[in-house]
């Protein structure tokens, strides 16, 4: 029994994730609904490769959409949408592919996840409904940055402030009913310049239609030259990768929909193409096997959350995340010496940092907040006769006695050194 | 209303009596000519009549290929483009993108990245190709080749020597701290081409040699790549081949699929003749 583990649905699709998507596709195009099962889950660490889709072939486990068709075409499982292509045909497909997963796949990255108002109004909420409830909060952040890492190159980081102009808190809003008296103190706030009105997709909307371009135009001019698909007029597989990024960009119902604008006015033909797929793989309900979810058990969803909140923190998380990946590149599972040389100099730095703090704390202090200032007792002359007495030798202070003079008997002192009152 | 002071100040007291002014007249006894400069010293701005390429190379004076893919892709169009350039020898810090290659023109303009070809368009003959396949089979080598090739140099243990002896300087103090700062940014540009959290070298090498497979029937037997014309992506499957195939591997196994291609490296052999054919012939 062939087991797809994939991200789970969203958007009305069977997967959030774009591979997954063209994976599912792929599988169904070729495969009955009766010979795979389709397990949604959100812990890729399941799979050794740690990536989704991830296929498990009675224990023998592939990930990625390109070596999981390698190995169902090989093994002779699913009857293959790539057997009678040319020479040319294959350098091609090959060729788009690459094309899709590095010029169009940045542009999902984009919509989805570096747009701050796309990403909080509806990728965010979609990974909510998906996760349960600690990793809702630990998650998606780590997929995120992944994402806003793999667009870095593109230079668009400003389509990441949480900024909206027209909406939120602000200082304009509610003046009205703060006192006149506090309304003075804040600054006026003039008519915005039309800059200032734009949404940071506004305001890049040129750099973004031209990445659109970029990315897009060769698919339509390429289902405009074969007939509605790809490489050649039937389907295969290039058609199917190129569906679950596509299908993304327009089924999400994101509020800053310039990839669905872009496609919408310039590319009627993948509109066309991704609605003829969608119709031809997931619309009757017979065609996708019926999702079995599977989130590992107890002690795997608490280990899953505990490895989030660490990858996380700010610092720790970078290191962890290498040394996680080393280890599970060489396939370390036990402890090695790396790991043990890792875990000796974290005991002594902790044991340094320990020692330190005890040691500061056990410093004499440096200052006290409460300071005693006290008559002395046995002062010297009147002073011991109470009030009127301290009264009558301040009176009679040219007359000191001797033992003032000799400045062994103040007519106070202070408790302590400090006298930084605050 | 203040007027300005008409009496030029009287600087009697001030002036150089007469036999010391005559001392002073006397200097200098000898005015030598002035010093020649270094023999790598770059020639002044404003003598120089031909750009300047500055890029990762060994040895500038008989302008051998560079050992960085993105330097030799620029130098390889340059010279395709028939356009001369003064190639210098630099680094990363010299840049102001903090890339190599840069170009700097005679006006003293700086010309990075896509504008290095635009200017070799302008000034040469760099044809433009129509085929709209030709976006589809450069993201081909950003995705299947350049990762491959990262993962060769920087990564793989047994190429440490050949990481080494290009790009690293010989005080291990600071060469410590270089590659481990080139691994990790290595490592995180595989990632992020490949998508994948775990970077698999048997997949990054069986995806190099199926996109050598798809740049060899995209070749057939034709002499250049998209017609009859040697253009700009020649030099940039040049810039991979004619690495992979001259620099000294201990682990060669991206030459042995390269071998494999007996059309790749014919394209190799000839791109390296039409450019360098005549190397000792000084480049001016």
């Amino acid at each position: 029994m062939l087991e797809l583990f994939v991200w789970d649905a969203a958007f009305g699709l069977p997967s959030i994730d774009a591979e997954c998507l063209a994976t599912i596709a792929y599988l169904c195009k070729t495969a009955p609904a009766s010979s795979w099962r389709l397990v949604p889950s959100n812990d890729p660490s399941l799979s050794p490769a740690s990536h989704f889709p991830a296929l498990n072939h009675d224990g023998v486990w592939t990930s990625g959409f390109d070596n999981i068709i390698s190995y169902l075409t090989s093994h002779g499982l699913v009857t293959p949408l790539d057997a009678d292509l040319t020479a040319r045909q294959k350098a091609d497909s090959k060729a788009f592919k690459s094309f899709i997963a590095t010029r169009t796949a940045p542009l999902l990255d984009l919509s989805l996840y570096v747009s701050a108002g796309n990403w909080s109004a509806t990728t965010r909420p979609a990974y909510s409904k998906i996760l349960h409830f600690p990793l809702t909060w630990t998650l998606p952040p780590l997929i995120r940055h992944e994402a806003l890492q793999r667009t870095e190159h593109l230079g668009l980081a400003e389509l990441d402030t949480d900024f909206d102009p027209n909406a939120g808190l602000h200082l304009s809003t509610g003046r009205e009913s703060l006192p006149e008296s506090f309304r003075r103190h804040l600054p006026v706030v003039g008519k915005k310049t039309v800059r200032e009105e734009m949404t940071p997709e506004q305001a890049t909307a040129i750099r973004l239609f031209s990445l659109a371009e970029t990315g897009l135009e060769l698919l339509e001019e390429l289902l405009a030259e074969h007939d509605g698909y790809l490489l050649r007029p039937q389907l295969s597989s290039v058609d199917c990768f190129a569906f679950g990024y596509l299908a993304l960009m327009l089924d999400a119902p994101v509020p800053r929909a310039f990839l669905k604008e872009w496609i919408g006015d310039k590319a009627p033909r993948i509109q066309a193409f991704v609605a003829s797929m969608k119709s031809q793989c997931f619309s009757s309900p017979g065609q996708l096997p019926v999702p079995s979810p599977q989130n590992g058990s107890f002690p795997g969803a608490v280990g899953q959350m505990l490895d989030t909140c660490v990858l996380n923190a700010p610092g720790i998380g970078e290191h962890y995340a290498t040394e996680k990946r080393h280890r599970r590149e060489q396939g370390i599972t036990g402890v090695d010496g790396r790991a043990l040389m890792l875990a000796v100099s974290v005991m002594v730095t902790g044991v340094a940092m320990g020692y330190g703090f005890m040691y500061y704390k056990a410093m004499p202090p440096f200052g006290a907040r409460v300071q005693t200032w006290r008559a002395a007792r046995g002062g010297t002359g009147l002073s011991q006769f109470g009030d009127l007495g301290f009264m009558l030798n301040s009176a009679l202070g040219a007359q000191s006695s001797p033992m003032a003079n000799a400045g062994n008997a103040p007519a106070g002192r202070l408790a302590e050194m400090d006298s930084d009152v605050d | 209303m203040a007027t300005t002071s008409s009496t030029p100040p009287t600087p009697r007291l001030l002036a150089i009596p007469q036999p010391l002014r005559r001392l002073f007249n006397a200097f200098p006894l000898q005015t030598l000519p002035p010093n020649a400069l270094p023999h790598r010293a770059p020639p002044s701005t404003s003598s120089s009549s031909i750009p300047r390429l500055y890029i990762f190379t060994d040895n500038a004076d008989d302008g051998r290929p560079s050992y960085n893919p993105s330097c030799l892709k620029a130098q390889a169009a340059l010279r395709i483009a028939g356009v001369h350039v003064h190639v210098e020898p630099s680094n990363n810090h010299a840049s102001p993108s903090g890339a190599l290659p840069f170009l700097l023109t005679e006006t003293g303009q700086v010309l990075s990245g896509g504008k290095i070809f635009d200017l070799a368009r302008a000034r040469g003959n760099l044809p433009t190709v129509k085929d709209a396949r030709i976006q589809a089979y450069r993201a081909l080598l950003d995705n299947a080749v350049r990762p491959a090739w990262l993962y060769a140099l920087y990564l793989n243990p047994r190429n440490a020597t050949l990481l080494a002896h290009l790009y690293l300087p010989s005080n291990p103090l600071i060469a410590i701290p270089t590659s481990t700062t080139l691994t990790q940014a290595a490592s995180a540009e595989i990632l992020k081409t490949t998508r994948t959290a775990l970077i698999s070298p048997l997949d990054l090498l069986s995806s190099y040699r199926e996109a050598l497979e798809a740049l060899s029937t995209l070749l057939g037997e034709d002499d250049w790549f998209f017609g009859d014309v040697v253009g700009l992506f020649d030099a940039e499957v040049f810039a991979y081949t004619w690495l992979v195939g001259s620099l000294e591997w201990d682990d060669g196994a991206m030459e042995e699929v390269l071998q494999e291609f007996g059309n790749l490296v014919r394209h190799r052999e000839r791109l390296y003749q039409r450019c360098w054919g005549h190397v000792g012939e000084k480049v001016s």
